[in-house]
Formats: C-alpha cells, structure tokens, sequence
C-alpha cells in the first residue's frame, strides 16, 4: 500500500511540474537555441520531402518518408494551404499527409527539388497555453520533367511554416523542449 | 520623381554591395537575391520598420535609416505620393517611432468568403492581437463587417408602442414581433453588434465559412495611419509592405464600442491633465 502511495504522490508531482512549465521564461540564449532548433526541424523536413519525390528510392522508402515528415507535425490535422501568387481566390487546403502523398506520386519521371538558402525565422511568442510559437520561411525550387528529361512543370514557392515549441522543466529544475511543426502557407511566388 | 530616383539609388546601393560580394556580377542569382530583401512575414516587416533586423549579405547597413523605411512601401505608391511619403519617413525616423507587437495600435482586417443563406458572401473581419498580464498572445476578433446583412432600428410617427400600453401588458408587443416590424421597436441610438450576430449565425450555423481571401493590417502611429498588404512581384520592394498612408492623430484604432470607450477616457483624461498644467502655470504666474 505504501508503495502505492509513493507512486501515486511521484505522478502528481510530475503532474504538478509539468504545469508549472506554461508559465517558464526563456533568456536570450535558450530564445537563439530554440529559433536554431526550429530551422533544424525545418531542414528535416525538407529532407524528407527530397526523399519521397525522389523517383529513384523505392516505393516503400518514400511512403517511410511521407510517414517521417508527418510526424514533425504538431498533429495529423495540420494543414497545408496552397495558394497562387497571381489568383488570391483560389486557395485550396489539404491535411499534411494528404499533402505530402500528393506530391509524392506526381505524374512526372523525374522531379527535381532545392532549397534556396534563405531562411528566415520569427520572433517566438508565448500562447496562452504557455507553449511558444514561431514562423519559418523557406523558399523552394520544383522542376517536374517527362520521360525524354524534358522541364514540362517549375515554380517556386515561398513556405511559411508554423513552429510550436512546448518548453518545460524536468525533476531537477532543467529546462527541455520539443519542437514540432504546425500549419503551412504555400504561396507561388512565380 | 525624386523619390523615384531615391528609390533606384537604394535598390542599386543594394545591388551594388551584393555585386561586390561576389565579385562577379555573372554569378549574382537575382531569385535569391529578392527572396532576401523581400519581406517576407509581418514579424519581418516590424523587425525591419523597427531597425531590429539586419537583411544577411545584403549590404543594407549601407542604408541609412530612411533609407530602411522608404524601402519598406511599396515603390508605386512613393511614385504618386511623394511628398506625403518623404514626410511619414521623416517622421517616424526622428521620432524614432518602433511598432509593438502587443500594443492596441494595430489591427488585422481579413477579407473572407462565406456562404450565408446558400449564396457565396464577403465579409470582413477585424483581428488584434490581446496579451494577458503575463504576456501570453494571441489573436481575438474585435469586430466583423457583413456588408450583406442590415438591420437598422427604424423610427415612425405611425408604429410605436404607446406609452401606456405597459398597463395592458404591453399588448401590441406580439403584434411588433410576429410581423417583422421590431426595428420600429429599437432606440433612436440602436446599433447593430455584428460581433454577436455574426458568432450566432456560426453557432446556429446559418453561416458556412470558406476561406480568408485577402489580408491587410492597419498602423495607427501618433500623426499616422498606414496600411500593410502582401504585394507578391518577382521585384526587389516586395511583400509585406506599406500600401498606404493616411495623416490621422486618432493614435488608436476605434474598432468597437470597447475601443470607443477607451478613447473617450483617454480624451478627458487628457483634457484633465491640460487643466491641471494650465491651473499651475496661472498659479506660478500668480506668485511671481
């Protein structure tokens, strides 16, 4: 029984400390650590999306990396917002995995995806729920060819991707953090 | 005209650094080049009206601080409004006016698509920013403007309640209802709260919202009013940037009758603090 009661007064500690977490501060260089953090979640990302529209890997390869950039998000419900520099009107919307299977198995034979080196992160804000948020913007290169090498689809687009960081304190007072990704803007830039 | 040329000198001041950067002009990726200098969130566009934020391999510490401002509007409407441009940079720079993020001095205005009643609608809504005391954020919607929905309170010698039909126990009340004549019921300073009626419409779901199609955000600064949009271009001044500029001492944005209230106290208090400063300079005037 006492142990019991041990282990049931250990969980509400943790409990306890991990509400006490919503309110933690972050000085300037935990702030710098996090925005570094964030861009690497963000290059994670666009090393995935390399992998699955790379026609050379195979199939199943490609699906594990549709399933590993899925899980940098937030949640499954994220959403990806496509919309056209020259038609503001036509905005379409897809949940991350959705997204990602879309590209992943387009009609082209071979796709060609950079990553211009221009990354620019946001301030961090804290929410209400004690979490902070951030933007990361990247801009990316997509060249589609046909089986004769011929370019038949480029653009490129700017994304605007949502960066959630829970920050909290672990039983000896150190602070930890777990950075996921959000919602996406996808714009066409030209 | 000047300004057209002070615009190119600080585009080619710009240029030039980035020219030399690379010292070889071939190699110079003019994509890369205007993804850096475009703005490209509005965290950027206050981070860079603010002078907070350096542009990397740009060469913008070249750039003097009107320089920075100027470049943050849009070269098009520095084109027709020169002199008025000349004067908000001029301004803000010697004021040394930055924009906070968590103040009441800047809002959201998003145009949206809904469906009211099965017909694709527009409406509008006005979004600030609301910190709680411990500076925790996040977006509220203040007001919304549904231009395809009307109800205004309506004022007639023939319909009214007469002033003793409370003793019949407000008799014609029903009347006024059932037959959709309650405006005439409404006070002479009725106005309509689109706020409410727009979170029942959702609630009851008699609306359907489909998505935001523009956004704009509106500055208000102690002399100012200006207006920041998204201009996508494959140019250098692109993103989000000033569209417009409006002379306006309200300092604050008035978007709902919280707001309104807020100012009024704002007003009196000033008017307070001018009586006060007056009553001591006649007192020191007095005494001397």
């Amino acid at each position: 029984m006492k142990k019991y009661l041990i282990v049931l007064s250990l969980l509400i500690s943790i409990l306890a400390i991990s509400q006490t977490s919503n309110n933690l501060e972050l000085d300037e260089a935990e702030y710098a650590a996090l925005k570094e953090k964030s861009l690497r979640k963000v290059n994670d990302l666009s090393r995935y999306i390399n992998v699955f529209t790379d026609k050379t890997i195979s199939s199943s390869n490609r699906e594990n990396a549709v399933d590993g950039a899925v899980k940098l998000f937030n949640s499954e419900e994220n959403l990806v917002q496509v919309s056209s520099a020259n038609n503001s009107s036509e905005i379409k919307k897809y949940k991350v995995r959705k997204y990602f299977n879309k590209i992943r198995i387009l009609n082209y034979s071979k796709i060609d995806i950079s990553w211009y080196d221009i990354q620019y992160v946001s301030n961090l804000k804290q929410g209400p729920d004690g979490k902070y948020y951030g933007v990361v913007t990247i801009f990316q290169k997509f060249k589609g060819y046909d089986g004769e090498g011929n370019l038949i689809y480029s653009d490129v687009t700017q994304k605007n991707i949502e960066i959630i960081i829970d920050v909290k304190e672990n039983a000896r007072g150190e602070k930890y953090s777990k950075v996921y990704l959000g919602d996406i803007s996808v714009v066409e830039t030209k | 005209m000047k300004y057209l040329v002070i615009f190119l000198i600080i585009t080619s001041k710009l240029l030039f650094a980035q020219t030399i950067k690379n010292n070889n002009i071939e190699r110079f990726d003019i994509n890369e080049y205007h993804f850096k200098i475009k703005v490209k969130q509005l965290n950027e566009f206050i981070e860079r009206f603010n002078g907070e934020y350096k542009i990397v391999n740009t060469g913008d510490t070249a750039l003097s601080d009107i320089e920075k401002v100027m470049f943050l509007i849009d070269y098009e409407y520095i084109n027709k409004n020169e002199e008025l441009c000349n004067e908000f940079v001029n301004s803000m720079v010697s004021q040394k006016y930055n924009i906070s993020f968590i103040d009441k001095s800047w809002y959201s205005k998003l145009e949206c698509s809904v469906k009211y009643n099965g017909k694709l609608q527009t409406m509008f809504l006005f979004m600030q920013i609301e910190a709680d005391k411990e500076g925790k954020t996040r977006w509220v919607i203040k007001n919304v403007d549904m231009p395809f929905i009307k109800i205004e309170g309506k004022q007639s010698k023939k319909e009214f309640i007469n002033p003793v039909n409370n003793e019949v126990q407000f008799s014609r009340l029903s009347d006024y209802i059932v037959k959709n004549k309650v405006q005439y019921l409404a006070s002479n300073k009725f106005k309509m709260d689109y706020l409410s009626v727009f979170m029942y419409l959702v609630q009851t779901k008699s609306i359907e919202f489909t998505q935001v199609k523009n956004i704009e955000y509106v500055f208000y600064t102690p002399n100012y009013r200006f207006k920041v949009i998204d201009i996508n271009r494959s140019e250098k001044n692109s993103g989000w940037l000033i569209s417009e500029i409006n002379k306006d001492n309200t300092g604050m944005p008035i978007l709902n009758s919280e707001d309104l209230l807020r100012k009024e106290k704002q007003n009196k208090n000033e008017a307070l603090d001018k009586i006060i400063f007056d009553a001591k300079n006649l007192k020191t005037d007095e005494n001397n």
